[in-house]
């Protein structure tokens, strides 16, 4: 019998020999490494080596509905134990086709966004007219689970443009020199596509400041990234490189230099009227009685899109545990969202914080106007 | 002996290890407590305190005798005055009386103690501030002195009114 | 990454890569994942501490390091983790003999010798500390540990007058958080607070999340706030100062009572008010600020 590491020798000499990597990906299912036997699955699936195989297949989560489905009843198998409990259908959570339109609030942002990036991209010469820098990457930062991904794939949608996303897995490899290679490859990928959004994310990871690297790749890599971006000048037409980060005080500096990630876009948790919306959006599917999300929103500030679905989520909880404990069904109520709030703490909290001590301590840099105007304008600063 | 054999010798030395012995962490005592107890409990009050962290520096045999020459060189000086009508012609100059000059004196004199003893253990003081050592509780140690420096003022007070 | 790492020790090179960036809760997923098809790997314990380390997770940390010196007693890089954790808690002398060890089979690493100077420095053995930072830079002219260390001992020693060991480590690693530390020491030392808070806040610029520098920053942000600047002469001089101002105060107010007394009583009254001003405003500012 053949052994894993047989194997992957067999793979190294031929990566594609695509027969060997699906009885890989068995051998790696047999020994209980799913996601890794996945891995492999999907490789040979994307090189048309197989058909779809049910042993595989079944590995990955039911996929999202195409189109809204009725209200999932929240029925439970009479004696069912609890880890058989009903799933609930969740909504997808950033659809490809997303636009500004599908953004609910936020509306200072988006226009912000629409000036800075959208309309210099879609009317170069209007703004060439009036004398407007246009041109450069876009930083896009703010606390995690905000919405910066999904903001970027409806700036793609709004320029009318393919969207090229780049996380770190895309470039970063453990073979020497190769991270280097698939980052140059983006941008060949970027510059054959033509409209299109390249969009970066977690550049922090991908451009570490180089004074707080220690190993040689990362220098390497942020090297590669900086001369891409300026040998990127002649041919930047109709290529818009946004990136965005938690920490952009982890990004080397050189980065933020014009003519690369010159703008930064402070992108702050939802505000109400977006919170609301979220709130809706986890309840569409539920069963779910009277709710003023309004009302919810409004107790949930500085609260992350992320935040607002695990509130939903920690609601969803309080229905199932009651229903064990007396077997007896009920609706989310508002009382439940409510104890949910009071108990859950904003994620961005930490985000916020250090981003104050930032603004308030470390003072003098216009990048980071916006996010002071935001702390100012929430009572943080 | 060759080039070699003296770099063995140095590296040998040099990892010998200095802090097995230690029971506690190096804190100093605080800066602020020695410059008030100098300056309420006199000299004699900078010579306990200044004693207590020449101690904590572990460096008892090389700065000890002269923290207390100094504080002993203060008291002398004090003394001395009384005897020589020093401390009359001050309080004429001043416009004050024997006993709030004899007063002064002292704590002028332990200042000057604090400053020298300061100036000994200067770099002991910055190194702890650099290397972000919290300085050890100085409270008790603070108290004691004031108050033993304090019944030795009193004392010496006693003696320069009388000697004057 | 592109990668599934197939080995233990391309595992440790990805951990290694997310805590260098402190992503930790990915590092201790994929630490997880790998420990559990090699667990007795020694670099994947050793970075699993780090990672539990980084998180604050001291206990967790420690007990994983410890775990790695069983499966491998030479581990160099968790016995360095082990003499910082135990600098952390005050156990020098642990931390002491467990960098000597190192340094006993590694005499030639400036790295050792730069982190045993600067355990020298803190336990306040200036001299030993002195000798350790240029035995390093032997070795190493360039080692940015060593020439923190030697930058700093400098300092203790000169203060304010002009610091060679400082010049070098500016001129070897000008963009190093070494630098800065030990820039700021300086300036702070020299009284130069404005400079100080300049470059302080520059360094913050580019770590917000380090507590330490926040807190230095505050701190100085406070001392070079406008209404501290009447107080520069004891920020300058410190105690040196207080001592000029008590005496000169007396001599010139007694002076002023002979030959002017009408002003020696306005004059006496400033002198109370600003020796008043210097004991309550610095401990309320940090208040308000």
């Amino acid at each position: 019998m053949t052994t894993l590491a047989e194997f992957e020798a067999r793979l190294l000499r031929d990566p594609f020999d695509n027969a060997t990597r699906v009885e890989y990906a068995r051998a790696l299912l047999a020994a209980g490494r799913d996601s890794d036997a996945l891995a492999q699955y999907d490789l040979a699936r994307k090189a048309n080596a197989t058909g779809p195989l049910d042993e595989f297949e079944r590995l990955r989560a039911p996929p999202p509905p195409a189109t809204p489905r009725e209200p999932v009843k929240l029925t439970v198998v009479p004696g069912a134990r609890s880890a058989e409990v009903v799933s609930i259908a969740r909504p997808v959570a950033v659809p490809d086709k997303t636009r500004f339109i599908h953004i609910a609030g936020m509306d200072d942002l988006k226009k912000s966004i629409r000036l800075q990036i959208i309309e210099p991209f879609l009317n170069p010469g209007l703004f060439a007219k009036f004398r407007k820098k246009a041109g450069g990457g876009i930083l896009l930062y703010g606390p995690p689970g905000c919405g910066k991904t999904m903001l970027a794939r409806a700036v793609a949608n709004e320029c009318n443009a393919s969207f090229l996303a780049i996380g770190i897995s895309e470039i970063l490899s453990m073979w020497q020199g190769e991270s280097e290679r698939n980052l140059a490859l983006m941008f060949d990928k970027a510059r054959s596509q033509k409209p299109c959004v390249m969009f970066f994310d977690e550049l922090d990871a991908l451009a570490f400041a180089r004074s707080k690297a220690s190993s040689d790749v990362s220098r390497k890599i942020v090297n590669e990234f900086l001369s891409q971006l300026d040998g990127f000048d002649s041919a930047n037409d109709q290529v818009l490189i946004l990136a965005a980060t938690n920490m952009p005080w982890d990004v080397d500096p050189a980065m933020k230099r014009p003519g690369r990630f010159a703008r930064q876009v402070f992108v702050p948790p939802p505000d109400a009227v977006a919170r609301t919306r979220i709130i809706e959006l986890a309840l569409e599917s539920v069963p779910h009685g009277a709710v003023d999300a309004a009302a919810i929103a409004r107790i949930t500030e500085q609260f992350s899109g992320a935040d607002v679905d695990a509130l939903v989520e920690r609601a969803k909880e309080y229905v199932l545990t009651e229903y064990l404990e007396t077997r007896r069904e009920r609706e989310i109520s508002q009382e439940d969202l409510v104890r949910a709030a009071s108990e859950l703490v904003p994620t961005t909290q930490d985000w916020l914080r250090t981003a104050r001590n930032l603004v308030k301590y470390a003072g003098g840099d216009d990048s980071y106007r916006d996010l002071e105007r935001y702390l100012k304008a929430n009572k943080l600063l | 002996m060759s080039n070699d054999d003296r770099t063995d010798d140095r590296d040998d030395d040099l990892l010998r290890p200095t802090l097995s012995d230690y029971s506690r962490p190096p804190a100093m005592y605080h800066t602020t407590g020695f410059a008030l107890s100098s300056f309420f409990g006199g000299p004699v009050g900078a010579a306990i305190y200044a004693m207590f962290n020449t101690a904590r520096l572990s460096r008892l045999k090389q700065d000890g005798v002269v923290v207390l020459a100094l504080c002993a060189a203060a008291v002398l000086v004090a003394l001395q005055m009384a005897r020589s009508g020093g401390l009359d012609s001050l309080a004429s100059i001043a416009g004050l009386t024997p006993q709030s000059t004899a007063r002064l004196m002292l704590r002028a004199l332990g200042l000057a103690c604090f400053g020298a003893i300061y100036l000994l253990h200067r770099k002991f003081f910055r190194a702890a501030r650099i290397s972000g050592v919290k300085p050890a509780p100085s409270w008790p140690l603070g108290l004691a002195s004031v108050a033993l420096g304090w019944a030795a003022n009193a004392a010496m007070m006693t003696w320069i009114l009388e000697h004057h | 990454m592109n990668d599934q790492p197939t080995s233990a020790a391309a595992y440790a090179e990805q951990a290694f890569w997310y805590i260098e960036r402190r992503r930790i809760a990915e590092a201790k997923r994929l630490l997880a994942q790998a420990l559990a098809q090699y667990p007795q790997d020694p670099d994947l314990l050793f970075h699993s501490a780090q990672a539990e380390w980084f998180d604050d997770e001291n206990e967790t940390a420690e007990k994983t390091v410890r775990q790695v010196l069983v499966v491998d007693p030479h581990h160099a890089p968790a016995r360095q983790l082990l003499a910082a954790m135990l600098v952390q808690r005050g156990e020098y002398a642990d931390a002491e003999l467990l960098l000597i060890g190192l340094l006993r089979e590694y005499p030639e690493s400036a790295e050792l010798y730069g982190r045993y100077s600067q355990l020298m420095l803190r336990t306040l053995h200036l001299d030993k500390a002195g000798q350790l930072a240029r035995e390093g830079l032997r070795y190493d002219p360039e080692d940015d540990e060593c020439l923190l260390a030697a930058a700093l001992c400098e300092t203790a020693r000169s203060g304010s007058r002009p610091n060679a060991g400082l010049q070098k480590l500016l001129t070897a690693h000008p963009e190093s958080m070494s630098s800065v530390h030990a820039l700021v020491v300086a300036l702070v030392e020299s009284g130069r607070i404005a400079e100080a808070h300049r470059i302080a806040q520059g360094a913050m610029r580019a770590d917000p999340a380090n507590e330490h520098l926040v807190d230095l920053v505050r701190e100085l942000r406070i001392q070079n706030h406008w209404s501290m600047k009447p107080l520069w002469p004891l920020q300058k001089w410190g105690w040196g100062a207080s001592v000029v101002m008590w005496l000169g105060g007396i001599v010139v107010i007694r002076a002023l009572a002979k030959s002017a007394p009408d002003i020696a009583g306005p004059v006496a009254w400033v002198w109370l008010g600003y020796a008043l001003y210097s004991w309550v405003w610095p401990p309320l500012i940090r208040r308000i600020l």
